[in-house]
């Protein structure tokens, strides 16, 4: 079963074609990465995929349950707003710039949208908070404010903020490309130890490391297509796709 | 000796008035502060039907001087339509600042809620937030301390230019100055009036600077 | 912060009772006694002009009345409250009095006091040999009969009769010097009609002292020009050399006399008390 598919899905910003009929399908606890050079509309792609932008023709399957279908910008699905929330929070969000909630603590911003939105009762959100601290290792940090966390502390604690509401996938915007490179390797570790968990994660990302390791299949996209989708040691042995011998020279 | 004998004695009389410059200033800016959020959203809405109204509405108050508005509601509007003929002078200069300073604090507000990182909006939406949740929850807190330097400077410019309600005969401070200025003809009285207007300023300047230095925390 | 907000906004629900309680209070048109004397200023809600001699003698009514006066920095002002019924009364110099009466429906004159306070031009200390030229001019208005049709086409009546006897063509003395050459600079509050105020399309002034400055003008052979300047700076004004005299409806008092020059009268006047008319 797949938790995403998009069919067809393609994206113009005016006159300039961002995505061009891109076909993928993300099944349950698969770890997929895309990488790809800068422009090739990784993370437009990722951020079609929660409605941060709309597309302009395609569908969008969530659970194989229609998202959302666009012909020409028009939508052609109209999801009341409850079904529309609840399918959005099948997906857990994570930025390049982490985007924390600087005027709450760390514990408030994970449990602001579980209160807000699921009516979680603050007690058990909070301890449910604590203990996806923990399990990003920063249990220590739970009353601090995030201008006192390093940029890798606040990208686990929006890891975290983002497990709370309980997803079914993961999407990962480029999360370590604003980190200083002696802390990319903590929020990686987080990463790897949620896909050991069997969590079902979509990561844009430049850490070929990681996609060598920690994904089941890499996407290469570049020009808003998708150019090859490879197992990991298949893609970074013998990439298949001119572009992709290009990139991978380019990056080793 | 004289003069500073002179100085105590219209101490009551300056004091007194100083009351009305006051309680204009600080009314007419809560409720301008509270109208100013509707309009500050109005003006970022994508609605038409919302913008619209919100635009024109600044646009008028921001358009035209202050003084005029003070005659229209107290002299214009009686003439044209008796029914709406307001006895109080402070209801009518609370009325006309409160209209006016709402504009001018709509485009502080707006340009806080604007200065905001677009990323916050995304993440609030990406938990699930409704807009006005993020707005209450997540931006306008955030928008709040950057506001507070301008609003001050707003208010600051406020407790001035209450001046003006001397047209529609309010005896605020600075008319109470001039009134005894000229019966008296002594041109003496200013001074304490400076003292006066400088304590003012100085106490909601220290105000405002204890409100941000609270909402700086996270910082 | 909530805690902030909602002190401000319970401060600001009181303050807005108190401005209406206020505004009830104010609402002059309470008292049905016609007010008829200034002793009967009891209770009752009247406008003055700030710095006016009706503004000095109703503070010292309020020693012995309850009267809530409203001190305006234009009389004009005063009579569109008074028409709106926002105050009871307007205490004011006849020449006004006489403008916004006459001929009116809205306004009638209920009081004038017997002995008037008169009004003179006011010159500096140090500037005799101009306010010889004046006094003789004004003594010329009075002898060829202009001062009186003057006096009828801005007040309808004359408040100048029987200020001056001048029976012998009077000679204007010379030797006067003026700040500008050839030009006779006067200060005036232009906004109190009818003495000095603008047409209805506001580009000229009027009015029965604008008339007497360019007659004046026209027997010294000198320009006039006028410095429009608000009543309460305009002694001030006169002080730093900003205008040679003021024609202003300057009342004559000891003060003024003992600090500059003014002429002998040109215009009686007298205090008065306006209200709405009584009919409607």
């Amino acid at each position: 079963m797949s938790i995403i598919r998009t069919v067809d899905l393609s994206k113009k910003f005016g006159t300039l074609e961002v995505l061009k009929d891109v076909n993928l399908e993300v099944n349950s606890k698969e770890v997929i990465a895309i990488v790809g050079p800068s422009g090739a509309g990784k993370s437009t792609y990722l951020r079609s995929l929660n409605g941060l932008e709309h597309i302009t023709n395609g569908e969008i399957y969530i659970d194989d349950e229609l998202f959302d279908k666009r012909v020409h910008g028009i939508p052609q699905v109209k999801l009341d707003h409850a079904k529309k929330v609840e399918m959005l929070l099948r997906m857990g969000m994570v930025f390049q710039r982490f985007n924390l909630f600087p005027h709450k603590t760390v514990l408030e911003n994970i449990t602001l949208a579980p209160i807000k939105v699921k009516k979680v009762k603050l007690e058990v959100a909070r301890k449910q908070g604590i203990e996806l601290l923990d399990r990003v290792g920063l249990s220590d940090k739970v009353d601090a404010y995030p201008s006192k966390l390093s940029g890798g502390q606040q990208q686990r604690v929006a890891i975290a903020r983002a497990l709370a509401m309980e997803p079914e996938i993961m999407l990962f915007d480029e999360p370590t490309s604003a980190l200083d490179p002696e802390l990319v390797g903590e929020v990686l570790t987080v990463m790897s130890d949620l896909a050991k968990s069997g969590m079902t994660m979509l990561v844009v990302t430049h850490e070929m490391g990681f996609a060598k390791e920690v994904a089941d299949k890499v996407v290469f996209m570049c020009d808003g297509q998708i150019a090859e989708i490879a197992k990991p040691n298949e893609f970074f042995s013998n990439p298949q796709h001119p572009r992709a011998k290009q990139f991978l020279g380019s990056i080793l | 000796m004289n003069a500073f004998q002179q100085i105590i004695d219209w101490m009551p009389t300056l004091i007194n008035a100083t009351g009305v410059t006051i309680a204009l200033s600080v009314t007419s800016v809560i409720t301008a502060l509270i109208l100013s959020v509707f309009l500050a959203l109005g003006k970022i809405s994508k609605f038409k039907a919302l913008r619209y109204p919100s635009t024109v509405y600044v646009f008028f108050f921001r358009g035209t001087p202050l003084l005029m508005q003070l005659f229209f509601i107290y002299y214009t509007l009686p003439n044209l339509i008796p029914s709406l003929t307001i006895t109080s002078r402070f209801l009518a200069a609370f009325i006309a600042f409160s209209l006016n300073v709402a504009a001018y604090l709509a485009e502080i507000i707006r340009a806080a809620i604007q200065s905001i990182d677009k990323g916050q909006m995304e993440a609030a939406k990406s938990l699930g937030l409704s807009y006005t949740q993020a707005m209450m929850l997540v931006i306008i807190p955030q928008a709040y301390r950057r506001m507070i330097p301008p609003v001050a400077n707003e208010f600051i410019m406020v407790l001035k230019d209450t001046s003006l309600v001397s047209v529609i005969a309010l005896t605020d401070l600075t008319f109470q100055t001039k009134i005894i200025a000229s019966n008296r003809a002594s041109s003496l009285v200013y001074i304490p009036a400076m003292i006066i207007y400088l304590c003012l300023t100085g106490i909601f300047t220290i105000v405002f600077n204890r409100l941000e230095k609270k909402l700086s925390i996270y910082e | 912060m909530k805690k902030i907000l909602a002190i401000g906004l319970i401060a600001m629900m009181s303050f807005s009772l108190v401005a209406c309680g206020g505004g009830s209070k104010e609402n002059g048109s309470s008292s049905s006694a016609r007010i008829d004397d200034p002793l009967n200023f009891d209770g009752a809600s009247v406008a003055v002009q700030t710095g006016t001699t009706a503004a000095n003698s109703i503070n010292k009514l309020k020693e012995d009345q309850e009267v809530d006066v409203h001190e305006y920095e234009q009389i004009t002002q005063g009579f569109s409250d008074l028409k709106l019924g926002r105050v009871d009364a307007v205490y004011v110099d006849s020449v006004v009095a006489a403008y916004y009466t006459n001929d009116s429906k809205d306004f009638e004159m209920t009081w004038k006091s017997d002995e008037g306070e008169p009004m003179a031009i006011c010159l500096g200390k140090d500037n005799e040999a101009l306010f010889n030229a004046i006094e003789a001019g004004i003594d010329t208005l009075y002898y060829d009969g202009t001062m009186a049709k003057l006096a009828d086409k801005n007040f309808g009546e004359d408040f100048t009769a029987d200020l001056r006897e001048v029976t012998e063509k009077p000679t204007i003395p010379g030797g006067y010097k003026t700040i500008a050459e050839g030009t006779l600079t006067v200060g005036a509050e232009v906004g109190y009609p009818p003495m000095e105020y603008t047409t209805e399309d506001g580009k000229d002034f009027v009015g029965f002292d604008i008339d007497v400055a360019d007659a004046l003008g026209e027997l010294l052979g000198l320009d006039v020009k006028f410095v429009n300047t608000s009543f309460d700076g305009i002694f001030a004004g006169l002080e730093k050399g900003q205008y040679d005299c003021i024609i202003s409806a300057v009342s004559i008092t000891k003060d003024r006399q003992e600090k500059y020059l003014l002429t002998k009268p040109y215009v009686s006047n007298a205090l008065c008390i306006v209200t709405q008319a009584s009919d409607k």
